[in-house]
């Protein structure tokens, strides 16, 4: 009796587990098209990884619906996991290398690591919050991600061992950028940092180190133009 | 004074009065503190609808409220105090608390904010029943109940304000909720010790209940205090409860203070404790023995350099709420003469004091700190000294508000106040000012906009000779200065941007191409728009621009009301429905809350009608009477607290002053109009006398705000005390004759006016900050004299 009990659930959940999981790939098919590309992103192996990382998996389960909606979630701890259109557009600013190594500060979620994961060679990620690091650990074992190195610490000293980077992202932005990093950054390196509250309209600032020379440049990925009369 | 039943009463209401108010104000305090002021401003209006509750409920089930009325009345004064405390510690339990930061993300939050907003509106809602029971019953003693009723309230307030000087936010209604538990006891040992027994026990019960389980209560996740404590080494290592707000001071390793730091700097950043005003950071403290003292002073690396590389040695600075030991440390390390710090927050004040005998503070001969507690515009009205510098708070916060500001007034930020600063700079000093660069741009251009129109008013010929600001990756700090910038000085400016990779932004001899050297912004029309608002034909862009630049004035003092109402599509078109409300949180917050209220409002005024008839028993006098009076009543209530916080400087002392003062003076009215015959005459003049009264008040207050501030504060106490008197007399006297007179018409609607009363009286504050927003001081002056007015006009043909 047991037994058929336990195959009728199976039978139940299991075709509607592999409906949802298909209806989370649909999803996020859309969420590539009608949000990412169709905003410019054109990058063949940003788009790829978007199209590939579940994004639903490293939502709160309670959000799992809200996955791939355009906009960013709250992931507790006043922690957000960033709009699918940011996270691409951050990735696609980096230029990444397959052989690049990143660090980013601020793992949060764990998805744009994740995403990252897919193009890059390896990824370290440094997180302050230990509840955080250790959630998005577990998750990473799970989805075993294994390019992904994650370290519970102060983001401000970066990740002194595994220096330098070809690129940086901080993904929680503080009101000054941490000399350790820019230590850390290899001449000719990239460091990406969106600016912005938390859940409004954020922009991005991409900060280049060409021999000692520093130079920012504000990105604007949500053009605002109503500035003319109407 | 006897001890019959009726003084009891009357001290009953007098008790349970003070214990409302005191609890209002102690409400806004904690959801300010766990929440953001605007939303505890929304959850407060949201629970004041208790009061037009009551009046609903009195009307429906008036003959069962009137046979219990001796067993009711003490009962509901007991239910009310408790409710209080009970209230707070259910909202924060795991199902019901609500993060209004997440309104607009996330759905279920719109379930939690009803659900909490249900438990605040309880003792409201108990406390009104027994105020409008007693009130509609007693008809009598009206006067004389209402004069406790608004004598408890005005008294409240100032107990309120007094207890949160000693005790935390959130144990605040334990406390306050005594007040209306000793004055049903009170009502109860009159007539009934049986029943008295059993409201002790359960009073006791109750008490021991909350201090057994007293919950814990934690700030938004968002707010700067939670993500400090998120840390693992942060720990809290003082906490000063104010009436300003809770001072808390947090140290961990990983909190750092360098805002806009250059990228060229490579020394080390402290990681000073940091303090908290109400959960938002408001600064830092010294981090160690001699920091203060050390040559490489951080703002030396920030764009604030830019004022000291125009500054010579030996001149006197003054820092306007300085926010934390840098700007004195850089001051000082510039040796500047006299160095003179004010700080209005008490708490803040005394900290900057312990700097002055601080041992390892080591000034030159010459040097001398002064620290001063008082409100910035009082300090400068005195006029006396003159400085080389006079340096403002930072004007924004980085990333961006949120328009989390733009329901607060901000006398710092007017064309008025930059005019006082200008008179008190010696011949050839500045004024410096930072803000942080927020997106979409809002913030930069209006200062601009202020700084261009100040120069124009001042007279001043060539001004772009007169104003330099640099750029940073994340803000801009400008200077204006009293004489004219030479070239020595912008090459000295320019020197310092090469160094630290800023640009120069405005100098009078700008270069093509030098603006994005080392800072590139991607976007032509910032330069274009900055530009224009330095020309004279700045209205068109005021015109066109998406959000509000016009600058701020003593009359309109909202410096961070950036929204254009019609251009709120476009916004939503550009940022999304989900984005864009973020833009603008406290404006929409504010029409959300006059929404939601209007409805509630309706629906409680109608509600009654059904039972009691519309037509044939006088109800569109019931109506706008009575709406008139507690519209007119709450608007000049809301204009006097914003209106003197111009002259006294501080808010918390504004209201004191406006709710206290004001109801002390109407609970006199009410207890001298059971004098007056309660009649359509009576009714006429008192309304038409208000009126006119508020008129009058609001040219004195024009008058007032031009000398106003040099008037010593006793002198100016009286003038304000003077002028509020006759117009609160005046106020208390409509409300318990309409009463009367309505009593005299059809007692059966008694209640209903009662509720129709709270129910005006809870939208006004909403819409006359609304009004006040948008059109300025003067027009809700205006609006609530026009209340009276039209209170008196429906008693032309009525009464």
């Amino acid at each position: 009796m047991h037994m058929f009990n336990y195959c009728l659930v199976a039978a139940f959940f299991l075709p509607a587990g592999l409906m949802l999981e298909g209806a989370f790939e649909e999803e996020r098919l859309k969420m590539v098209t009608k949000q990412i590309q169709y905003r410019g992103v054109s990058d063949k192996a940003t788009l790829e990884a978007m199209g590939e990382v579940p994004r639903h998996e490293f939502v709160p389960s309670e959000l799992e619906k809200y996955a791939y909606n355009d906009r960013p979630l709250p992931i507790g701890y006043g922690q957000t996991i960033s709009q699918p259109y940011i996270v691409a557009y951050m990735t696609e600013k980096l230029k990444l290398e397959p052989e690049h190594r990143i660090l980013e500060i601020g793992t949060g979620s764990g998805y744009q690591a994740a995403v990252l994961a897919e193009i890059v060679e390896q990824v370290y990620t440094v997180e302050i919050i230990p509840q955080l690091a250790a959630r998005t650990k577990a998750k990473m074992k799970v989805l075993s991600s294994k390019n992904i190195h994650i370290k519970q610490g102060d983001g401000f000293h970066g990740w002194e061992e595994e220096a330098p980077f070809d690129a940086i992202i901080v993904t929680a932005a503080a009101s000054f950028i941490p000399p350790p990093l820019i230590d850390q950054l290899k001449d000719g390196g990239r460091m990406i940092i969106p600016v912005g509250s938390t859940f409004g309209p954020q922009h991005l600032m991409l900060v280049t180190k060409l021999k000692d020379k520093i130079r920012t440049k504000r990105l604007i990925p949500v053009r605002f133009v109503p500035f003319t009369r109407q | 004074m006897g001890n019959g039943p009726e003084t009891r009463l009357r001290l009953a209401i007098f008790l349970l009065s003070a214990g409302i108010t005191s609890y209002q104000l102690a409400l806004m305090q904690i959801l300010s503190y766990l929440q953001w002021y605007h939303f505890a401003y929304l959850i407060v209006s949201l629970a004041l609808l208790g009061f037009g509750t009551s009046g609903t409920i009195l009307s429906l089930f008036r003959a069962f409220f009137i046979d219990h009325k001796g067993v009711l009345m003490p009962w509901l004064l007991v239910a009310c105090g408790l409710a209080m405390p009970w209230a707070l510690r259910l909202s924060q339990t795991d199902g019901i608390r609500c993060d209004f930061y997440l309104l607009f993300a996330d759905r279920t939050q719109i379930w939690r904010l009803a659900a909490s907003s249900l438990l605040y509106l309880t003792p409201f809602l108990l406390g009104a029943l027994a105020i409008g029971l007693a009130l509609t019953t007693e008809k009598k003693n009206v006067g004389k109940l209402y004069c406790a009723n608004l004598t408890g309230s005005g008294t409240g307030g100032l107990f309120g304000l007094a207890l949160a000087a000693l005790f935390l936010p959130t144990d605040l209604p334990s406390i306050i909720g005594l007040a209306p538990v000793a004055g049903g006891l009170l009502l109860f040992s009159g007539n009934n010790r049986r029943q008295l027994i059993w409201a002790v026990a359960f009073a006791s019960s109750s008490i021991l209940l909350i201090m057994a389980y007293p919950g814990k209560y934690a700030p938004s996740q968002f707010k700067d205090i939670s993500r400090a404590m998120n840390a693992p080494d942060a720990s809290i290592v003082k906490q000063i409860p104010s009436p300003k707000g809770l001072v808390q001071v947090v140290e961990s390793s990983s909190l750092r203070y360098a805002p806009g730091l250059s990228l060229n700097y490579r020394g080390e950043i402290p990681s000073p404790p940091m303090v908290f005003l109400n959960g938002n950071v408001y600064g830092s403290l010294p981090s160690g023995e001699g920091s203060l003292n050390s040559s490489e002073n951080l703002l030396d690396h920030t764009t604030e350099v830019i004022a000291y590389s125009l500054l010579e040695e030996g001149g006197k600075a003054l820092l306007i709420q300085p926010g934390g030991e840098q700007s004195i440390g850089q001051a000082i390390s510039h040796k500047m003469s006299k160095i003179v710090v004010v700080e209005p927050h008490g708490e803040i004040f005394s900290f900057y004091q312990n700097l002055v005998s601080k041992p390892g503070l080591k000034f030159t001969a010459k040097q001398h700190l002064q620290v001063e507690n008082e409100y910035p515009r009082r300090f400068l009205a005195d006029g006396a000294d003159q400085f080389e510098l006079i340096r403002l708070p930072t004007v924004g916060s980085f990333g961006g508000t949120a328009g989390i500001q733009a329901l607060s007034d901000q006398f710092l930020l007017t064309k008025e106040f930059f005019h006082l600063a200008w008179n008190n700079l010696s011949a050839g000093g500045m004024i410096m000012v930072t803000c942080w660069m927020d997106y979409p741009v809002k913030a930069c251009f209006k200062l601009t906009a202020t700084l261009a129109e100040v120069l124009e008013e001042l007279g001043v010929s060539q001004p772009e000779y007169h104003l330099a600001a640099i750029r940073s990756w994340g803000s801009i700090t400008f200077v204006l200065k009293k004489t004219p910038l030479n070239s020595n000085q912008t090459d000295a400016i320019r020197e310092e941007c090469g160094k630290l990779f800023f640009d120069p932004l405005l100098l009078p001899d700008m270069k093509m191409g030098e603006r994005q050297i080392h800072n590139l912004l991607g976007d032509d029309d910032f330069f274009e728009t900055l530009n224009g608002l330095l020309r004279e034909n700045r209205k068109e862009i005021y015109e066109d621009y998406a959000f509000n630049l016009r600058p701020a004035t003593d009359a309109r003092p909202f410096f961070y009301q950036f929204l254009k109402w019609p251009r709120l599509p476009d916004l939503i078109k550009a940022f999304g429905l989900q984005g864009a409300p973020f833009l603008e949180l406290g404006s929409l917050i504010l029409a959300l809350n006059i929404l939601l209220l209007g409805i509630l409002a309706l629906i409680l005024i109608i509600l009654p009608l059904f039972k009691l008839g519309w037509k044939k028993e006088g109800g569109a006098w019931t109506l706008i009477y009575f709406g008139s009076i507690g519209t007119g009543f709450m608007l000049l209530e809301i204009v006097l607290m914003q209106k003197l916080t111009l002259f006294l400087g501080d808010p918390l002392l504004a209201t004191a002053t406006a709710i206290s003062g004001l109801l002390f003076f109407s609970g006199l009215g009410s207890l001298y109009s059971s004098r007056l015959k309660a009649n359509g005459s009576t009714l006429r003049r008192s309304t038409c006398v208000t009126g006119l009264l508020i008129i009058l008040f609001a040219i004195f207050t024009v008058i007032l705000s031009r000398f106003g501030e040099e008037l010593p504060t006793s002198l100016l106490w009286v003038f304000l005390l003077s002028s509020i008197a006759p117009l609160g007399l005046s106020m208390g006297i409509p409300f318990p004759i309409g009463l009367r007179v309505l009593e005299k018409k059809n007692s059966t609607q008694l209640t209903w006016a009662w509720g129709i009363n709270g129910c005006f009286s809870v939208i006004s504050p909403a819409l006359g900050l609304a009004v006040a927003l948008h059109a300025g001081f003067n027009a809700v002056f205006a609006l609530a004299a026009i209340a009276y007015l039209l209170a008196a006009g429906v008693n032309l043909k009525h009464g």
